[in-house]
């Protein structure tokens, strides 16, 4: 298919930018990254420059596959509002109002305190929103305790997903609605399971580099989402975290034995 | 001597309507709102204070007393350094649940530095809750025992900067 195309002026200066895409780093990609997004939109560049691009990003990884992989690896740009409502509603649910909007205040984020958020799959907040709730969260919550913050992950699951859809499902959405940058993969999902997170946009990765696994959060998520899909009682261990080094987060989940469930009840 | 960085979790604790709100706002803010307005859940401030050469950085988790929350309550606790038990001076029943008080903070958080606050002793002519008891109590708790007013400030500071300092020795 690729020979098929036949070189214009226009074409190579699609090459360019995705050479310049290819080699550059942070804001500046950020940028460019944007505007190959407004021009591949533009009503400006015909059909088949379109194709191109796209074509090339399919058949063609060592150019805009590349880059499209390297780009992903950032964090997400934006989420989509439900998350964020559900994790406000949990919040408010384990540490009242008040305990909410400490959270919210020590995030900078007065604007939602004391205010709905609507728990819309369409509509989006920015990342940057949601990573300094994460942030304050961990710093005021994590504090010589994991108990609250993997409590508020498993709340955090009952609003997000209320009617008990399975690991998989979840892990589709969750994708979905981090806007496709994060890379979810459930190794197995039985009796055990096995999730890894690439750009977890629960951890905080330069914020707090930490010794240990920090993403108590998701931790409780998953045991929870486990648990409403199965009736089983679970319980996750993080064994690698992005936040410590690791290329990834990956979570292991194991099946409690009935006499550790009623030693705990 | 080189200056050292600390965070600390303080938990306050004490029935509903003792005057845990009002203290937190007396030593973070140097306010006193004489309504009531009970805490839902908790409430965290943030308190930069300076010990010797210690910077330290308290995480005050004002606690609400009601018994609504007692099945989160055990939560809060986690992870806690230190603990200030409040009771009011003009409410016998707000001192009678101590105990109560004190054996939830040692199962939740363990042997931590404490302290034990007489509130409210500004209200001199309807004080039910001597100083003697309160004592007694504290040694009953091997607490440090403070009498306070957060409407005017007495011992407020003071109390806050002892339970510091309790939890600096103990590092």
């Amino acid at each position: 298919m690729v020979q098929n195309f036949s070189f214009n002026p226009r074409d190579s200066c699609f090459s360019i930018l995705l050479i310049i895409l290819r080699n550059t780093k942070g804001l500046i990609e950020d940028y460019f990254y944007y505007l190959a997004i407004v021009i591949i939109n533009s009503k400006e560049i015909n059909a088949k420059s379109k194709n191109l691009i796209y074509t090339r990003s399919h058949l063609c990884p060592p150019i805009i596959g590349e880059i499209l992989l390297s780009l992903s690896m950032d964090k997400p740009r934006e989420i989509r509002m439900i998350v964020f409502s559900a994790l406000l509603t949990a919040l408010n649910e384990l540490m009242g109002r008040d305990g909410k909007n400490s959270i919210l205040r020590y995030a900078g984020l007065d604007e939602y305190i004391n205010q709905e958020v609507p728990p819309s799959v369409d509509e989006s907040i920015s990342f940057d929103i949601f990573r300094r709730l994460i942030s304050s969260m961990q710093e005021l919550l994590g504090h010589g305790t994991h108990a609250i913050l993997y409590e508020s992950g498993r709340k955090f699951a009952i609003y997000l997903t209320p009617f008990g859809y399975s690991l998989q499902d979840v892990v589709r959405k969750l994708a979905n609605w981090f806007g496709g940058n994060i890379i979810i993969n459930v190794e197995k999902d039985n009796e055990e399971a096995i999730i890894q997170i690439k750009n977890n946009p629960f951890c905080l990765v330069k914020e707090m580099a930490s010794e240990l696994p920090s993403c108590h959060l998701i931790s409780g998520a998953l045991a929870q989402i486990k648990e409403e899909s199965t009736g089983d009682r679970y319980i996750v261990t993080e064994m690698l975290c992005e936040s410590k080094g690791d290329s990834h987060c990956e979570f292991h989940i194991f099946k409690r034995s009935s006499s550790e469930v009623k030693k705990d009840d | 001597m080189t200056e050292r960085r600390y965070v600390f979790k303080i938990v306050v604790i004490g029935d509903g309507a003792v005057g845990k709100t009002s203290l937190i706002a007396r030593f973070a803010e140097k306010t006193f709102k004489a309504e009531y307005k009970p805490t839902l859940g908790t409430n965290i401030i943030i308190k930069e204070l300076k010990v010797g050469d210690n910077n330290i950085k308290l995480l005050l988790w004002d606690i609400a007393g009601q018994a609504k929350w007692r099945d989160v309550r055990h939560l809060y606790y986690r992870g806690a350094q230190g603990c200030i038990v409040v009771y009011d001076v003009t409410r016998p029943g707000t001192f009678d649940s101590v105990p109560e008080w004190y054996k939830d903070l040692i199962k939740f958080s363990g042997e931590v530095p404490r302290i034990l606050l007489a509130n409210k002793i500004d209200l001199t002519d309807i004080r039910k809750i001597q100083q003697e008891d309160g004592l007694k109590m504290a040694e009953e708790m091997n607490a440090e025992y403070y009498e306070t007013s957060a409407k005017d400030g007495t011992q407020v500071n003071e109390a806050f900067e002892k339970i510091s300092e309790l939890i600096l020795q103990k590092i």
